[in-house]
């Protein structure tokens, strides 16, 4: 999976809680969850679990700490894809 | 250093399902969970613990100056409990803090600090969200807001 797959089937999930929509246009590998989208700290627990559903992996606690942004979050997925 | 965390209930409970499966083993200990099913009110249950670790990680990611997502890292215990006001004690990096929550009908907040004594010399103001007044002017210690609410710690 390249890196554009995995932001296609990443941003609906970030979007379901993101509170700043408009920040959804310009997605990228630098925005982050809770300053830009405006994802509150609750719903990053969602957003963890939703990856896990949509790309069948497990995420660790330790992966988990560093997903704040969707550069980090792709390279998470990323990782545990290669290592399955 | 002082940290607060707000929770709008009436919001939470729109926003959140933490009875989702996993929810609960992504954020809590064991011992954490253990509080929840055991409480008269699991969801309000849910959100004291979090707000308490919410409190407490204002201080540390602050104090050094990192930003991290480990709610499990946390760890909380309960030393008194009604149904107003709950003191706990925090763990977090093998680091000790003291908490205490304020809780209402439709929100509830809690205070960190390092020692009990400082909890007590902590002033709260809650005001409605969005705010249009300057409030970083006011120059608060710890800010919280989510949904209808902005808590500002002196």
């Amino acid at each position: 999976m390249n890196k554009e797959e995995i932001i296609e089937r990443l941003t609906p999930i970030v979007s379901t809680y993101a509170q700043n929509k408009e920040a959804l246009i310009n997605i990228s590998e630098s925005t982050d969850f809770i300053n830009d989208l405006k994802i509150n700290s609750a719903n990053l627990v969602d957003v963890v679990l939703d990856i896990e559903e949509e790309f069948d992996i497990e995420i660790d606690n330790t992966s988990m700490e560093k997903m704040l942004n969707v550069k980090a979050a792709m390279e998470v997925i990323e990782e545990k894809l290669a290592s399955q | 250093m002082i940290g607060i965390d707000l929770v709008d209930l009436n919001v939470a409970a729109v926003e959140s399902n933490p009875f989702r499966k996993g929810y609960l083993d992504k954020v809590f200990s064991a011992e954490e969970q253990t509080l929840i099913t055991n409480a008269s009110k699991p969801h309000t249950m849910v959100w004291l613990l979090w707000s308490m670790k919410e409190a407490v990680y204002k201080i540390f990611s602050n104090e050094m100056n990192i930003r991290v997502f480990g709610p499990i890292d946390i760890q909380c215990s309960i030393t008194d409990l009604s149904t107003e006001s709950v003191k706990g004690n925090v763990c977090a990096y093998n680091e000790y803090y003291c908490t205490q929550t304020t809780i209402s009908s439709s929100y509830m907040y809690s205070l960190a600090a390092k020692e009990k004594t400082e909890l007590q010399y902590i002033k709260v103001k809650l005001y409605p969200y969005p705010s249009t007044f300057d409030y970083h002017a006011t120059a608060p210690q710890s800010i919280s807001h989510h949904g209808d609410y902005l808590a500002l710690a002196y």
